[in-house]
């Protein structure tokens, strides 16, 4: 009976989401996600206490399966509130580098004055700081209230929240500087309430973590309807699209957003904004520039355009009808680099030289962000490896892809590297690659490294897995990944599920029945990559002589001189790091022919060994340079010809640059 | 204009001293070599029968480098400071034989022994003029960074403009170059005035020579500007001509090195004539 009930309440449950849906969709637009987090918000900004004083109405669905009780909010801003804060404590502590020494005048911090039902039900005596992470009692980030009447499945809770937010002086990518804003993390925010289904949830509960040094956000998605009054020569930009504005009669001017589906929702302000509108395809793009920086907008521009064009073409579709750009002062470039659905902040110096893409970089970047985070919308406290890693990924190929592999990051004067280079340099330059594993939480590199292991090594293991799989395989890995978690909570087993299920399909068991080893050592573990060409040996089979018995008759055998010689050629491949990779070995010989196959890489030390009449000249382990996790390329290849013109080059250029210097410093005396 | 006819002489007098500046140019090699060929002999051992650095032939590639400066970068580190002390060295040996040098040019002779005994005679006095020429740009390198900075953190509150920053270190970065090349100015001067009249005491004869500096300012400054044009022409020069070569075999590695040393030796032609254009000058300008 209890199962019956249960069944036939679930098939209401079903019945009523979609049909709420559909008439949202109706009503709306086309809903691309589940929108159960909706914010309805009025702020007004004073530019002079660079105070907000805002009222939001939350209305929150309950899609689990189960009553929920309790509510639990982020209060991001009181991360910057005092000294002993978890973010300022972890600050300090090296945990992170963003480390900073602000001014007691520059705290920020948020306070709820009331919070209500809708039905006037007050539950600001409710309102309790809950530390889920680290019992840090100075910590004020995270609240829980608890509920008279639970939310039930399906049923939805509407909250009306008065506060003021104090902004701090620009630091973690928000607050202000002179009369530069970047209002982030600004509002009482709802955590999410995951159920099994969502992420590596059991059973049900909150997941809403303290706000860390190293750590960003994770939301639900929902529908953003805002509205900013400021005075009248601010010019705004924000996440969403802009309904429209109305000056008002005390020289403010009071803007209206719309944003759908997203998972958060962050502006800007200032006066001194130069404007820039274009259009890719249909996404209308905004460009606000400093009055300094304009003639750099059309690099921002082509890089963007390029990144909607790279990403729409290997990844999946761009949902959103707008992006929205901002350049930061310099003084304010703590804000730069910072990302929310469709509107992202880069950086950038009067007069860049054009060769040096460090603004492109961070506008691809951030831009990919709207992708890894924003609509695949992964839990970045606890793994930001899956949107900063993979971001990372995507935006060396975005930057490779318009820019040249060799050129992309930098091409100066003669100097010149890639993105993809760069990212896998900081890795393999790391004093200890073994010093974390991926996968932790971002306030778990209490050891440090979570820059490079986050960011870097991901995107050097990503880029390493496409090496593995080829180009074709990965981009359907990547592009079923989108399709299939776009507008959810997606986790690493969820990607690893397609990874498996797609390299099967495409490769069968080429490397084995699935590729959880990979991710194992990479993902999992701390497994460091170094494989070695030991040795070349070519030793001449010395024809036999003497008597020799066949079949009872004794053979003679003379050494003949005009004889071809033949060799047995070995070569020694040394696995030096713990990680095993089945790696491609090439081959050389003297007639000028070559052999390619791969090996598993399994064995500590591997002999192969060749017979014939032609030698080994040189071995090259993974010619194609697919494997970026090995650690030092100068063992991956041997030759028994000493390369004496390489030498002979940086001899002689060494040789000149000493003779100038030496001859530089003696013309001053 | 005399600092032009001044210049022609210059180079003109370097020609009939090819036996000091050959020799000036064996002992440049041999410094460098000092330094050079343990680097060789470090990357050789380092990379030498590897592929990877194949990579670096052609053209720069950054992640053979990076790769290597991780690797072995501990094993350059020494170099570099054995390369910066042989640096200091040579200047001092310069120093040394500026003395000889100058008097070369001011007797009008070419012999290896005379030069090797003026270079002794004045060189306590000239270690002298170097040491106080040393002094005297680490004080103009703190008198102009030190209130610069002071002015960038002053206007920082105020100042939005990066611009403005740009152009207020782009100044001080010209006030301490145009001050460095009067030190450099009053060093090349006060050492002729000392082999001309024999003065025994270098701070006064620094004295003197910037107040002739400044007397003769444009004739002063205008020679040696032109002998620095006639630098960076032959900078130039040399990049135009070794970017042709690509350094991708022994010959043209061969080429480039001979191109090289070719450019040095021109350097070392023109720090002398830089002496005989200063010493024509002194004659002319009296």
């Amino acid at each position: 009976m209890g199962i019956l009930l249960r069944k036939l309440f679930n098939t209401f449950l079903i019945f009523f989401l979609i049909s709420n849906i559909s008439l949202s969709q109706d009503q709306i637009s086309k809903q691309l996600s589940p929108r159960n987090a909706n914010y309805d918000i009025t702020v007004t900004l004073d530019t002079k206490t660079k105070t907000l004083e805002g009222s939001e109405v939350l209305t929150w669905t309950n899609l689990s399966k189960e009553n929920v009780y309790e509510l639990q909010f982020h209060l991001y801003l009181n991360a910057f509130k005092n000294s002993n804060s978890t973010f300022m404590k972890e600050s300090r502590t090296g945990v992170s580098k963003r480390n900073r020494n602000i001014t007691v005048g520059d705290w920020g911090w948020i306070d709820i004055s009331t919070m209500k039902t809708l039905d006037g039900k007050d539950l600001t005596d409710r309102i309790k700081f809950i530390q889920p992470d680290d019992d840090n009692i100075d910590d004020q980030t995270v609240i829980s209230v608890r509920l008279d009447e639970p939310v039930r499945p399906g049923r939805s809770i509407q909250l009306k929240i008065d506060f003021t937010s104090k902004l701090p002086k620009v630091i973690a990518r928000t607050g202000y500087e002179d009369d530069f804003f970047l209002v982030a993390q600004w509002f009482p925010k709802l955590g999410v309430y995951e159920f099994p289904g969502i992420r590596n949830a059991t059973k049900g509960g909150w997941n809403c973590h303290q706000f860390h040094a190293n750590s960003e956000f994770y939301s639900d998605f929902g529908v953003y309807n805002v509205s900013i009054t400021l005075p009248d020569n601010f010019i705004v930009g924000a996440v969403g699209v802009l309904q429209n504005k109305k000056e008002n009669s005390d020289s403010t001017i009071t803007y209206k957003y719309k944003a759908e589906d997203a998972v958060d929702f962050a502006w800007t302000a200032s006066p001194h904004f130069k404007v820039f509108v274009d259009m890719w395809n249909n996404v209308k793009l905004i460009i606000l520039m400093q009055p300094e920086h304009t003639s750099l907008t059309p690099r921002v521009l082509e890089s963007l355009k390029g990144s909607l064009e790279y990403f729409s073409n290997n990844l999946g579709d761009y949902p959103y009808p707008i992006v929205t750009v901002v350049d930061p002062p310099l003084k304010g470039m703590e804000a730069g680099g910072m990302e929310y659905p469709g509107f992202f902040t880069i950086v950038s110096l009067w007069n860049l030289p054009k060769g040096i893409r460090f603004l492109e970089n961070v506008t691809v970047h951030e831009f990919g962000h709207t992708y890894f985070m924003g609509i695949l919308a992964s839990n970045e406290f606890e793994d930001p490896w899956l949107d900063e890693g993979f971001n990372s990924y995507y935006e060396a190929r975005t930057m490779d892809s318009l820019y040249g592999v060799k050129t992309s990051y930098v091409d100066f004067w003669g100097y010149n590297y890639g993105t993809r280079e760069n990212q896998r340099l900081s890795y393999i330059s790391m004093k200890n690659p073994q010093i974390a594993n991926n996968y932790r939480t971002s306030w778990e590199f209490t050891n440090g490294g979570y820059g490079v292991i986050t960011y870097s090594k991901t995107g050097t293991w990503m880029a390493t897995l496409e090496g593995l799989v080829g180009l074709d395989v990965m981009n359907e890995i990547m592009k079923t990944y989108y399709e299939r978690w776009k507008f959810k909570h997606p986790s690493a087993q969820n990607f690893i599920d397609i990874v498996n299920e797609i390299y099967v399909k495409r490769l069968g068991n080429k490397y084995g029945k699935n590729l959880n080893w990979f991710f194992d050592q990479f993902l999992y573990g701390t497994a460091v990559c170094d494989y070695k060409v030991a040795k070349i040996t070519n030793v001449e089979i010395s024809q036999p002589r003497g008597i020799y018995d066949s079949a009872n008759v004794k053979k003679s055998f003379k050494y003949k001189r005009t004889k071809e010689k033949n060799y047995r050629s070995s070569f020694l491949v040394s696995r030096l790091g713990d990680a095993i990779m089945p790696t491609e070995i090439e081959v050389h010989f003297t007639d000028n022919t070559d052999t390619l196959f791969i090996w598993d890489g399994k064995a500590q030390n591997k002999n192969f060994t060749f017979e014939g009449k032609k030698q080994i000249e040189w071995v090259k382990l993974d010619p194609k340079d697919k494997n970026l996790m090995d650690i030092n390329i100068f063992n991956n290849s041997l030759t028994t010809d000493k390369k004496t013109t390489v030498i002979n080059k940086y001899f002689t250029k060494f040789l000149y640059l000493v003779e100038n210097i030496m001859l530089s410093l003696s013309m001053l005396f | 204009m005399k600092f032009i006819k001044s210049y022609f002489s210059g180079i003109n007098s370097t020609f009939s001293r090819l036996k000091i500046l050959s020799m000036l140019y064996v002992l440049t090699l041999i410094f460098a070599l000092g330094v050079a060929i343990p680097f060789r002999g470090t990357i050789s051992a380092d990379i030498g029968s590897s592929m990877a650095a194949i990579k670096l032939l052609k053209d720069f590639d950054y992640t053979t480098y990076t790769n290597f400066m991780h690797l072995f970068g501990d094993t350059i580190q020494p170099l570099l400071k054995t390369a910066f002390l042989f640096g200091i060295l040579y200047v001092i040996f310069f120093v040394f034989f500026s003395g000889g040098i100058i008097s070369s040019i001011k007797n009008g002779t070419n012999s290896l022994s005379q030069f090797w005994a003026d270079s002794w005679t004045y060189f306590s006095r000239f270690f002298r003029v170097f040491l106080y020429s040393f002094l005297s740009m680490i004080i103009v390198t703190l008198i102009v960074f030190f209130p610069t900075a002071a002015i960038v953190a002053a206007i920082s509150d105020s100042v939005k403009s990066e611009a403005t920053y740009f152009y207020i270190i782009c100044s001080a970065l010209i006030i301490f170059l145009l001050l460095i090349s009067i030190i450099v100015l009053v060093s090349d001067y006060s050492k002729i005035m000392m082999t001309g009249n024999n003065a025994l005491r270098p701070f006064r004869t620094m004295l003197r020579a910037v107040s002739y500096i400044f007397k003769h300012f444009f004739s002063v400054y205008g020679m040696n500007l032109l002998f620095l044009i006639t630098g960076v022409a032959l900078f130039v020069l040399y990049n135009i001509i070794a970017d042709k070569y690509w350094m991708t075999s022994g010959i043209s590695i061969f080429i480039v090195f001979l191109i090289q040393q070719i450019f040095v030796f021109i350097r070392i032609f023109l720090k002398i004539s830089i002496y005989g254009g200063e010493v024509d000058l002194v004659k002319k300008l009296g």
